[in-house]
């Protein structure tokens, strides 16, 4: 594996514990990201566009992977994903919902949005755990995606 | 529908016709009866006088000239018999019952039977008497009339009468043009009048067919149709009631309309608290069970500052949760649980919340000025006063950081009354975000501390009470200004 610093992850959370949730997560398993936070949607949209007080591209790569909550403070996770999909220099980054919400309806609308995959958090921790080291080796270890280069086959 | 509005009009218009045909036939009966009586009088009185006059020239002539000039006798007789058009016979017998003349024989042609004929004894009677006799008999062409006439001489000798034979066929053919021509006329008239009666069931019902129509278009969902009708009579006010009835119906379906609206928008509002509740809930849980689950493994790392960082989110979550909790069970209180309405001094509230904030307001250096002519309202003191506490404390917590913050508290005149506001000179607000600001769990700042259900329940207290409450800012940077309207107290 690379460094984890060639592969950002930008999350957008409001919650600080579950960010920490995160990282703990991610880091007990040996899956080192570099996590990117953004505390609400505007902010998110602010780093991703570098607007702001992310205009310096060095505070802000461009992330491998969007993990976004949809009950944000301001612009909401799926203003946000509906920014981010019609973007199309954004468009192709993966973008993950993650969210306390079992709602049908945010489902619904998170896939008419073009969500590439909607993830309800877990309670318990080990699940957490294990969510998130499936998430960083589905989508940031086996998931390809635009600028990594095709491998020819031998 | 249709077919039954025809067969009313066609039922009125036979109707009209035949008590018209009826009226008509019976008067023209009673018009040819009368006219045939007073035809036969007519002309029996004028057969009479002819025979009263007649009867003197006439055997004075056959006296003074049968028997020598026969010629100059009938020529006699053929001038009377043609002044009286319907005497068609004379017979000149004696008293004794001889047919001496009969005119059927006048032109030349002898009498075969008449030296011999002899009156029978009805005629023969007649023929005795002094005065003139009328014989009524009925023959192979009708009805018959003889009028037989004495000749009563000078001196009072009375020897010859004369028979006159009065013919009805003149009198029955003109009975008959008249008959037809009586006939032609009725017939004409029942035309004319069922042809009126036509016309006038249908204007008749012309009206009625509108009410159908309005009754169908009712039938059908149409509220808004109204009845044109001005005939001044019992139709237009059926069909004054036909329009009563269609405004009540719309009235009510508006009404049945604006509660159902009313119903689903309460509905959904539901179905959002119920989504966000679940949601905001599940959210320090995850926080809880995560940071156990944490615990146990830093505990067992033996790493005691992360042990205690584990317990401050814990801690924290779950007094937020508390919190959310409380702040809920306030909110669901609101509307259900209320103290009896009173006339409450929005100055003396908004004294009362400054007062109550005093802690915090000198803490955070916020001067709050409240301006004159608050209005008084009739409401719930307590839940006013919160909406007083929550809008002052909302204006604390998004002082900017710049200059004197200043809470300014005061009323305007608006197009439904007084409008209150509580307006400050901090961060301000994105016209963007104006109506989320109002919703449950909104938070617009995740830096600033609160759980977003402080300015949901000024809305639902406000909206309780028959008001309104809105937001206007011009933006980051431009200060707030939260503004309701309450119903203002009599």
């Amino acid at each position: 594996m690379g460094k984890h610093e060639d592969r950002p992850v930008l999350l957008v959370e409001d919650n600080p514990d579950h960010e920490e949730l995160i990282r703990r997560a991610f880091a007990d398993r040996g899956a080192p990201v570099a996590l990117n936070v953004a505390r609400h949607g505007e902010e998110a949209l602010d780093y991703l566009f570098r607007r702001g007080e992310y205009q310096d591209a060095e505070r802000s790569p461009r992330p491998r992977l969007i993990l976004l909550d949809l009950r944000l403070p301001r612009v909401d996770g799926l203003e946000v994903l509906a920014e981010v999909k019609s973007s199309p220099d954004l468009r192709a980054i993966p973008t993950v919902v993650l969210t306390t919400s079992e709602s049908e309806d945010d489902l619904a609308r998170a896939c008419a949005q073009h969500a590439n995959s909607y993830l309800v958090k877990p309670v318990e921790f080990e699940r957490f755990e294990a969510l998130m080291v499936s998430l960083e080796s589905y989508w940031l270890t086996l998931n390809r995606q635009p600028g990594d280069g095709g491998r020819r086959a031998d | 529908m249709i077919a039954g509005a025809r067969s009313l009009r066609t039922r009125l218009a036979l109707a009209l016709a035949t008590i018209v045909a009826v009226v008509l036939l019976v008067n023209a009966a009673l018009l040819m009866l009368s006219a045939r009586q007073r035809l036969r009088e007519r002309l029996e009185t004028s057969a009479s006088l002819f025979a009263s006059l007649a009867t003197g020239p006439v055997c004075s002539a056959y006296d003074a000239y049968f028997e020598s000039g026969s010629f100059k006798f009938r020529q006699v007789v053929r001038d009377l018999l043609v002044t009286a058009p319907d005497v068609t016979r004379l017979e000149i017998v004696d008293v004794e019952g001889r047919v001496l003349f009969d005119s059927a024989h006048l032109e030349g042609v002898p009498d075969p039977a008449a030296p011999g004929r002899r009156l029978d004894p009805v005629r023969l009677e007649a023929a005795r008497r002094l005065e003139p006799t009328r014989i009524r008999g009925r023959g192979a062409e009708g009805d018959t009339l003889e009028i037989v006439s004495p000749w009563v001489e000078d001196w009072g000798r009375h020897r010859l009468s004369v028979v006159h034979h009065v013919s009805f066929a003149k009198l029955n053919a003109e009975y008959r043009r008249y008959a037809r021509v009586t006939l032609a006329l009725t017939a004409l008239s029942i035309l004319v009048a069922a042809g009126v009666g036509l016309v006038l069931a249908r204007r008749l019902t012309r009206p009625l067919a509108g009410l159908t129509e309005g009754a169908r278009e009712i039938a059908q969902g149409r509220f808004g149709r109204r009845l044109d009708v001005h005939t001044g009579d019992e139709l237009e006010t059926l069909a004054k009631a036909f329009n009563e009835m269609a405004e009540r119906l719309e009235a009510t379906r508006t009404e049945r309309e604006r509660l159902i609206g009313e119903l689903e928008r309460r509905n959904a509002e539901l179905e959002r608290f119920t989504y966000t509740v679940s949601h905001d809930l599940r959210s320090p849980l995850v926080t809880v069970r995560g940071f156990v689950d944490l615990l146990e493994k830093d505990v067992a790392a033996a790493a005691p500052e992360r042990v205690a960082a584990d317990l401050a989110r814990i801690r924290g979550a779950t007094s937020t949760m508390e919190k959310l909790l409380r702040e809920l069970l306030e909110l669901s209180r609101v509307g259900r649980v209320m103290n009896p309405p009173e006339r409450v001094s929005l100055d003396e509230l908004a004294r009362q919340a400054t007062a109550l904030l005093h802690g915090r307001l000198r803490a955070a250096g916020v001067r709050v000025e409240i301006g004159p002519g608050l209005p008084f309202v009739t409401g719930d003191r307590l839940r006013l006063l919160e909406v007083f506490q929550n809008l002052i404390e909302n204006a604390v917590k998004f002082r900017s950081g710049q200059g004197e913050p200043v809470v300014e508290v005061g009323s305007r005149p608006g197009p439904d009354g007084p409008v209150v506001y509580v307006r400050d000179n901090g961060v301000g607000i994105d016209p963007r975000y104006h109506d989320r600001v109002f919703g449950l769990f909104e938070r617009l700042d995740p830096r600033v501390e609160g759980t977003g259900v402080g300015l949901a329940l000024v809305k639902r207290i406000v909206e309780v009470h028959g008001g309104q409450v809105w937001v206007e800012s011009e933006g980051a940077g431009h200060g707030s200004t939260f503004c309701f309207s309450l119903p203002v107290a009599p």
